[in-house]
């Protein structure tokens, strides 16, 4: 209840302050907003970019691209619609450096594979208990998915202790938390279609 | 399961490692409900915690600046119109350069068609002038040589011209001037009148020739005078041998080429060359006739024209007789016999000084049959 309070909160803090920017275009006020998040955009520059100097100086520029466009559109979601422009931003940049083509390929397939805001249906289960469904459906990932997953989600463990106890990297814990999440997706939404037909 | 918001702060203490491993799962679980909070959390993996947090208060101090700096926002549409303006003047620019690229050359064609109007108009001048000038000159007839013309020129000895002697020095040239004109005088002659009417009038010229003709009959008597002033006059002497020179002298101001109506006063300094006395210039003709042996012409009857002429030396002495028109070497023998044993003449003067000048003279001799 407390997380719902605070959400609609800073949410109705956000909405004020990207009102009152794009009513009187004071840039204090788009700095007080951008500063929320500024963490988050040098983090995706820093994964896109994989350069600090060049990170600062994009999220300088993402600023400057946000006094221009945000008086052309109404924003709902001022947090969305930063985190679009940051990564259109990036993979911009990424294209005007021919030698890191294939670096741009990788972050895109990446993009495609991860990107998702919906929440996953391991994510909205709480409490341990899994469905039978979903059960089965982790059974049939392979090992180090499966392991990463059980680990994560029911032994509620971190990154770095599943990257200790499996002798993994971090990355790759991440890594196959994710592609098992996908999997686990996908065969429920099979599972689901089975039991409706 | 609602996401909690995670902020700065949370990213910080999940990357100091102070978090308990449980907050830590709570993190990592709710960063993967969020692409943007994932994708910047693989972001900010590859930093230490010092590096994070010395970049993103740098990143803040910098946002600070651009945000309390004033900015001029400036329109979209003035950049269109900024780029409007550029090409208008660009457009002007080359417009008045190319008008007044196009004002010089016309200039430049105006004035050199007008500086070769001025220099034709200076080449007719000239050619005008050039006109004038020889009009200006002595000119008593087609017959007349221009080697017999008065002048201070060296005159070249030409193979044509009976007794011409070479090598004429005059000291200066003498101009007959237009301005002068001398009366007319008229006179006939008649064979079966005994007396002659004619004038004797001083004539006054400026021009190296005066011409004189006779419209009546024909018959045209010529003096060319030496110098300025020259005399001319006109007198018929009867001749026993019936040898008869007639002479009619008028002068027409219209045919004469160097008509002038008043002797000019800036003549007075130079004066032509005479006989000495008692012979005098308008009697030459008449001396001549009466002192021509005619036993010795008797092999040319009729009328005859003798165009002759002579040079006056500054000492008086006669020489370089040139006959121009002549029946034969016996005239110009007579002629120059007579004219010699006259004696010298008193020679022609320029500002009161001597020169050498040329007398040219037209007679006519009549030469009865016997």
């Amino acid at each position: 209840m407390e997380d719902i309070f605070s959400k609609n909160k800073s949410e109705k803090e956000e909405s004020e302050l990207l009102q009152q920017f794009q009513s009187t275009g004071n840039l204090e006020i788009l700095g007080e907003l951008y500063n929320i998040y500024i963490h988050l955009v040098y983090g995706v520059c820093l994964k896109y970019l994989n350069n600090r100097d060049e990170s600062k100086d994009a999220v300088s520029k993402i600023f400057e691209i946000l006094i221009i466009e945000i008086p052309k559109f109404e924003i709902q979601n001022f947090k969305s619609w930063l985190y679009v422009v940051t990564k259109n931003y990036c993979l911009m940049e990424i294209r005007k450096k021919k030698t890191e083509k294939k670096h741009l390929q990788v972050y895109t397939e990446e993009i495609f594979m991860e990107s998702s805001e919906i929440l996953h249906p391991i994510d909205e289960v709480p409490e341990s208990n899994l469905a039978e469904e979903l059960k089965n459906c982790i059974e049939k990932l392979k090992q180090e998915q499966q392991e990463c997953i059980i680990m994560f989600y029911y032994d509620k463990k971190c990154y770095k202790e599943i990257s200790d106890k499996l002798k993994i990297e971090q990355s790759k814990v991440k890594s196959y938390i994710q592609n098992g999440k996908r999997n686990l997706k996908i065969c429920l939404e099979l599972t689901t279609s089975g039991i409706e037909n | 399961m609602f996401k909690r918001k995670l902020t700065y702060k949370d990213f910080k203490q999940y990357f100091s490692n102070n978090l308990p491993k449980k907050d830590k799962h709570a993190f990592e679980k709710n960063i993967m409900q969020d692409a943007f909070e994932e994708e910047a959390f693989d972001g900010l993996s590859k930093l230490s915690e010092n590096e994070l947090e010395q970049d993103i208060i740098d990143l803040k101090s910098t946002i600070n600046q651009k945000t309390n700096k004033p900015r001029r926002i400036i329109p979209v549409w003035y950049r269109y119109a900024a780029s409007v303006i550029i090409l208008v003047g660009v457009g002007l620019s080359i417009f008045f350069l190319n008008s007044r690229f196009w004002q010089n050359s016309m200039l430049k064609e105006q004035v050199s068609e007008e500086m070769e109007i001025m220099d034709s108009m200076l080449l007719d001048a000239e050619i005008e002038f050039e006109k004038v000038d020889a009009r200006s000159r002595t000119d008593t007839s087609e017959k007349m040589p221009t080697e017999l013309i008065a002048d201070n020129r060296e005159i070249e000895p030409k193979e044509e011209i009976i007794g011409a002697v070479d090598n004429i020095e005059i000291e200066d040239e003498i101009i007959l001037d237009n301005s002068e004109v001398y009366t007319e005088e008229v006179v006939e002659s008649d064979n079966e009148n005994a007396l002659n009417e004619f004038e004797e009038e001083e004539l006054s010229l400026n021009e190296q020739e005066i011409i004189f003709e006779d419209i009546a009959e024909g018959e045209k008597v010529s003096l060319a005078m030496q110098g300025k002033n020259a005399e001319v006059t006109s007198q018929k002497s009867s001749q026993p041998l019936s040898a008869q020179s007639k002479k009619r002298l008028y002068e027409n101001p219209e045919e004469t080429a160097f008509a002038n109506d008043k002797p000019d006063e800036s003549e007075i300094l130079k004066s032509e060359a005479k006989p000495s006395s008692p012979i005098e210039k308008a009697n030459l003709e008449k001396y001549i006739n009466e002192k021509l042996d005619h036993s010795k012409l008797t092999d040319f009857p009729g009328n005859h024209t003798i165009k002759f002429s002579f040079a006056v030396e500054t000492s008086g002495e006669l020489s370089n007789f040139n006959f121009t028109q002549s029946p034969g070497m016996a005239f110009n023998n007579e002629i120059i016999r007579v004219i010699t044993e006259a004696g010298n003449w008193i020679p022609a003067t320029d500002k009161n000084q001597s020169i050498n000048s040329t007398v040219e003279f037209t007679l006519e001799i009549e030469v009865l049959e016997q």
